[in-house]
């Protein structure tokens, strides 16, 4: 490639925002008709996913194997979370201490997991503050760990959009393991996922005695 | 060109070095009606502070927490309530996930004007902004208490309802009047100006090299406006301003650290900037971030060794610098557990990088079982030097804080057969391993905060490519990196602000954009979000590989 190419082609890939603009024109000149708010939608539907053997270290600062953090027989809850996040997280997390609460004696056969996307910032003291401000009790655990390895559990929920603040309102629900997961995106409320875990509990329970 | 079934948003494709990907954008536009300007009340100082208080910190001016009822999202209260967490600092809101979270400014809520407002995020999978009327003051009141839009829509279940009583509305309605409805200084009709920032006693051949590559790439921007404006007819002159001429302006320091915040702020008084991006100093970057602070003004990712310890909100730095090598450090010892020394002996000049890097290092190590004895570097005599390297163990860990230059002095007074580990500071040395005299390659550790082999070389091409194209030397890859992901970054910030030209914004959409796209710098990752000031988070153990290059030790240790 001779210099005045290899110029060109610098020119186009560096400063090609700024040329988009004009390009843009078209679009903004257009009449926009008036939108109607949708209410909020949840989608629910189920899935089986290959977990990755990943090491991660939990708030207590313990370096666990997720595998083995999933294996016991209690429910499983899943989200991924930031510390950083302001907006959407603080939601998922309030969720998360106001279905534990409202649990009352049932809290106990349920394992609430929040999964750091942002692991190089969030560490086990970062997370057990944050798990503080919501009230978390003994059964919610935070995880962080390399960014690799949150990444490929990312992958493996299908969650992963590339940077954390793309993250996804995401939620995924396992009654026992060998189960498939049940994954809910958007909104979830507190009221409907209480009775969610209540009918997984219901169908658990004679299995299991 | 246009998709026939989306009458207001169009997709296009772009390649831009920083989104090697292409992805789409849409832009959207809302136009609005000019207001009758006697519904804008005159606010008042009291009302607009105390309108700041329920905006940023979630207090009513009962004193009382704020309190914000959400159906199903349940109820938030005080800091977590306030508007600032999801509408941000400017008011220009942002795009978390596919949640849009719309702006609330003078301009965007109230017009005043017959002036188009546009907003751009590269990631919205829809028009971030629709059109819709202005607020009434009534309307206003309905948003915030009753969660119906203007329109008479309700809002997303995430935007919170506030009970607020007439006082603490007319104040929050006075603060969002007010907020980001002046462009900031350093922007005018036609012009940008970007300063950056030079310490005295710098390397002149670096800080031509950077110079020489921030002028090029402003020149280079600047023409391939000119060829826009001198075509455009299209509709994009709705937007006016948008094309501005960047004009870059230096700031050379004189004297010691304790004035420089006086010489910025005569340099910024004269002729204020927007923001300042790169900058070099081989001392403590402290004091100006104190004038960033001061003067509210984005210091975007400078290169130097030394940031503040905890930098204000208009500062951002690529990584801790020498800081963040002590506590990678000391996470290594931790990591070694009984392998680790049971004494370090810290060697290093009396100068602030060099003191500071020790100081964390030994406050990092609190709480492990190692002794740390500190030697300084005196008149490097021949007893001075013998004194350094004096009494050490095969147990033992050295520690050098220092630059190239002394790392020769010291390396030919050091005893042939040194016993301890030793471990030197990657960045005292600019992450040059050819500055490690090849004697000590077989026994020194870099703490290097940099990506490694291959993977550097390939995010480094396009750099390398681009000095090429301007003939430009590559003097110092990692420090030339740094000011080339800053002329990106500026550019695609820029773009995607359009004319919404506020210096807070400028910083979230930093916080907000740093990760995306190809990775194009010397480091593996580097990621900001609200309140995170320091990009880059970690660094290997690095060892020398028989050719000289350098393979990791570790894997990527995050403190
Ligand atoms: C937890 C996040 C969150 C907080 C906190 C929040 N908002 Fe919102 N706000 C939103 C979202 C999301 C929307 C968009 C709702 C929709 O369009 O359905 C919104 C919309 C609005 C709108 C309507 C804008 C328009 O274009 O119609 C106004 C006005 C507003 N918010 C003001 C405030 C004020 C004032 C506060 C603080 C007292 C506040 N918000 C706190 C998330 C939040």
């Amino acid at each position: 490639m001779n210099q005045h190419s290899l110029k060109l082609l610098s020119l186009r890939h560096l400063f090609i925002s700024t040329l988009l603009l004009s390009a843009f024109g078209t679009a903004l000149a257009i009449e926009t008709p008036a939108t109607t708010e949708q209410a909020p939608k949840i989608e629910r539907s189920e899935a089986t996913y290959t977990l990755p053997d990943i090491n991660l270290i939990r708030h207590d600062g313990q370096k666990v194997s997720l595998l083995k953090e999933f294996a016991d027989e209690r429910m499983l809850l899943v989200n991924f979370i930031y510390t950083s996040c302001s907006a959407i997280c603080p939601m998922m997390s309030y969720v998360f201490a106001k279905t534990q609460k409202k649990l009352g004696a049932d809290a106990a056969k349920v394992h609430f997991a929040s999964i750091s996307i942002d692991p190089e910032n969030d560490n086990p003291k970062t997370l057990t503050d944050y798990a503080q401000k919501f009230n978390g009790a003994p059964g919610w655990d935070f995880y962080t760990g390399a960014l690799e390895a949150s990444i490929a559990l990312q992958k493996a929920f299908n969650t992963f959009r590339g940077d954390k603040m793309n993250h996804a309102l995401v939620l995924f629900i396992r009654a026992k393991p060998g189960n498939a997961w049940v994954r809910y995106e958007g909104f979830v409320s507190t009221d409907h996922l209480i009775r969610e875990i209540r009918e997984h509990l219901a169908s658990n329970a004679p299995t299991s005695q | 060109m246009r998709e026939p079934h989306d009458r207001y948003a169009t997709t296009l494709h772009v390649h831009n070095l920083s989104f090697l990907k292409s992805k789409s954008i849409q832009v959207a536009m809302i136009s609005l009606t000019l207001l009758n300007a006697s519904s804008v009340l005159a606010a008042n100082v009291e009302d607009i502070e105390a309108g700041r208080r329920i905006y940023q910190e979630g207090i009513l001016s009962s004193g009382q927490s704020l309190v914000g009822q959400r159906s199903g999202p349940g109820e938030v209260e005080g800091k977590i309530a306030a508007c600032i967490n999801c509408h941000r600092k400017s008011g220009m809101g942002s795009l978390e996930g596919n949640i849009e979270i719309p702006p609330v400014t003078g301009r965007f809520l109230f017009a005043t004007e017959d002036r188009p407002i546009a907003l751009l995020d590269a990631r919205a999978a829809k028009n971030i902004t629709r059109p819709r009327a202005s607020y009434s003051e009534e309307a206003l009141a309905k948003s915030i208490r009753e969660g119906i839009k203007v329109d008479g829509s309700p809002m997303d279940s995430l935007m919170p309802r506030y009970a607020l009583n007439d006082q603490d509305l007319k104040a929050l309605s006075a603060y969002l009047h007010q907020l980001s409805i002046e462009l900031s200084p350093g922007v005018k009709e036609d012009s940008l100006k970007i300063a950056t920032i030079i310490a005295p006693g710098v390397d002149i051949k670096k800080k031509t090299v950077m110079l020489e590559m921030m002028r090029a790439a402003f020149n280079q921007r600047n023409a391939s406006q000119q060829n826009i404006s001198g075509r455009m007819r299209s509709p994009i002159d709705a937007i006016p301003h948008t094309l501005r001429n960047w004009q870059l302006i230096v700031w050379e320091l004189q004297g010691t650290p304790d004035t420089w915040e006086a010489q910025l702020s005569e340099f910024n008084r004269k002729d204020p900037v927007f923001a300042v991006i790169s900058g070099l100093s081989n001392d403590t970057w402290a004091p100006i971030d104190q004038f960033c602070e001061h003067e509210q003004l984005p210091c975007v990712l400078p290169s130097t060794r030394l940031p503040a310890t905890s930098p204000g909100y208009y500062s951002l730095y690529f990584s801790k610098g020498v800081m963040l090598e002590a506590e990678v450090l000391s996470k290594h010892f931790q990591d070694l557990a009984n392998k680790a020394p049971k004494r370090l002996v810290q060697i290093y000049r009396k100068d602030n990088v060099s003191q500071s890097a020790a100081q964390s290092l030994t406050q990092a190590l609190k709480g492990q079982q190692i002794t740390i004895e500190d030697r300084i570097v005196a008149d490097q005599s021949n007893s001075d030097l013998t004194r350094l390297f004096a009494g050490l163990k095969p147990t033992d860990a050295l520690m050098l804080w220092l630059n190239p230059v002394d790392l020769i002095t010291l390396s030919k007074a050091a005893p042939k057969k040194l016993a301890p580990n030793i471990y030197a500071s990657a960045i005292m040395i600019d992450g040059q391993s050819q500055n490690i005299p090849e004697l000590w390659h077989a026994k020194l550790q870099l703490i290097y905060p940099y990506e490694l082999g291959q993977k550097r070389q390939t995010n480094t091409n396009n750099l390398t490519n681009w000095l090429k194209t301007w003939q430009l030397p590559n003097l110092d890859p990692i420090f030339q990196s740094e000011v080339f992901f800053n002329l990106l970054l500026l550019t695609d910030l820029t773009s995607q602000m359009l004319d919404n030209l506020y210096r807070d914004y400028l910083i979230e959409r930093a916080e907000d954009m740093l990760s995306w796209g190809a990775n194009v710098s010397a480091y593996p990752h580097l990621s900001l979000a609200p309140g995170q000031r320091f990009a880059s988070k970690g660094a290997y153990i690095a060892r020398f590989n028989k050719d000289g290059t350098l393979s990791p030790e570790t894997p990527w240790l995050v403190p």
